[in-house]
């Protein structure tokens, strides 16, 4: 089997930081999954960061449908909050995943993202994004935060590593 | 998406200007075959082909974004044909495709999936059909014109199901 479970971080108590520290650099590609939602019960749409070690200067494109319209920019909404209140539909949270390839070697890093709010609601955010950011070293560490409220209790994020591998193909 | 079935199959870095990166002798035993790729070369589109098959093979829907506007288009190709303008050739901004061949060992006009996302150009995803009976059993990466760089990565996984 080629894909690791590396660390699995469920929040007991609101907290703003989630953080993976020491990530082993025997993989290839990082592979992280995520259900989170916002310790608020008022209408808001705010995405969580996501940012690793080394980051520098970023990129980024992303494709955004809100259930009713569909857009295109040049931001990087790492893991948008599912909320409760307002129209959103209780007890529903976000889902993500994030990939990184070639996460262990120098130069820049490529960061791909989907995630999805839950909501018995036209107005539930889905996004495919990419983010490219100027990196000298391998990825060693992930911090994803809220900036305007906590994480509530559920929430939860598990990192995977990745490797390639060889003997079932050719290549040339 | 990964998961725990992932098997590793082949993968290349390459260390030097190459026009092709061919996959072939792929192992028959798997569900579906996923194919990760950090691509660098000149600018265009990513160009791939499923056991050498040409002609109006392919049959696509794809969207777009690349920024500013959301597209979505449709055809017949004598390729997978993805992006539109990715700017791989800024070696600092390398385009990022993942491709699932869904059902490959079938040979029922395998149905594919990909992504091709370059954080310069824009977020490209659509879907083929491979207008075709046979297995597939090689994989063949090329850019509309000019060579991939060295540095460039592929590797393929099978998924059991």
């Amino acid at each position: 089997m080629t894909m690791s479970l590396i660390s699995t971080v469920t929040v007991t108590s609101p907290t703003y930081f989630i953080q993976f520290l020491n990530i082993p650099q025997s993989g290839t590609d990082l592979y992280i999954l995520m259900s989170g939602r916002e310790q608020t019960t008022a209408q808001i749409s705010t995405a969580f960061s996501i940012g690793f070690s080394g980051g520098g200067t970023a990129t980024k494109r992303q494709l955004t449908g809100t259930g009713t319209a569909v857009n295109s920019s040049t931001v990087f909404n790492a893991f948008y909050t599912a909320n409760n209140g307002g129209s959103s539909t209780a007890s529903t949270f976000n889902n993500a995943m994030a990939y990184v390839p070639n996460y262990t070697l120098s130069g820049d890093k490529t960061i791909l993202l989907d995630a999805v709010t839950e909501n018995a609601a036209a107005n539930a955010n889905q996004v495919i994004a990419v983010q490219n950011y100027a990196s000298s070293g391998p990825i060693t560490s992930i911090l994803i935060a809220s900036s305007d409220n906590p994480f509530a209790v559920d929430t939860k994020v598990s990192l995977y590593v990745i490797t390639k591998g060889s003997g079932g193909a050719t290549v040339s | 998406m990964p998961t725990p079935t992932y098997t590793p199959l082949a993968n290349v870095s390459l260390t030097s200007a190459t026009a092709t990166v061919t996959f072939s002798s792929i192992n028959q035993s798997f569900r579906d075959i996923v194919a990760v790729a950090n691509i660098k070369g000149a600018e265009g589109k990513i160009w791939v082909s499923i056991n050498a098959v040409g002609g109006y093979a392919y049959q696509g829907v794809a969207m777009e974004s690349n920024g500013s506007t959301a597209n979505s288009t449709y055809g017949g190709d004598s390729y997978i044909q993805i992006g539109r303008n990715l700017s791989g050739a800024r070696t600092d901004t390398p385009t990022v495709l993942t491709m699932n061949f869904l059902d490959y060992s079938s040979g029922k006009n395998t149905p594919v999936l990909y992504r091709a996302s370059n954080a310069l150009s824009g977020i490209f995803a659509g879907s083929y059909r491979v207008m075709s009976n046979n297995a597939i059993t090689s994989i063949i990466f090329q850019l509309e014109s000019g060579n991939f760089s060295a540095g460039s990565t592929f590797a393929i996984y099978g998924v059991s199901a």
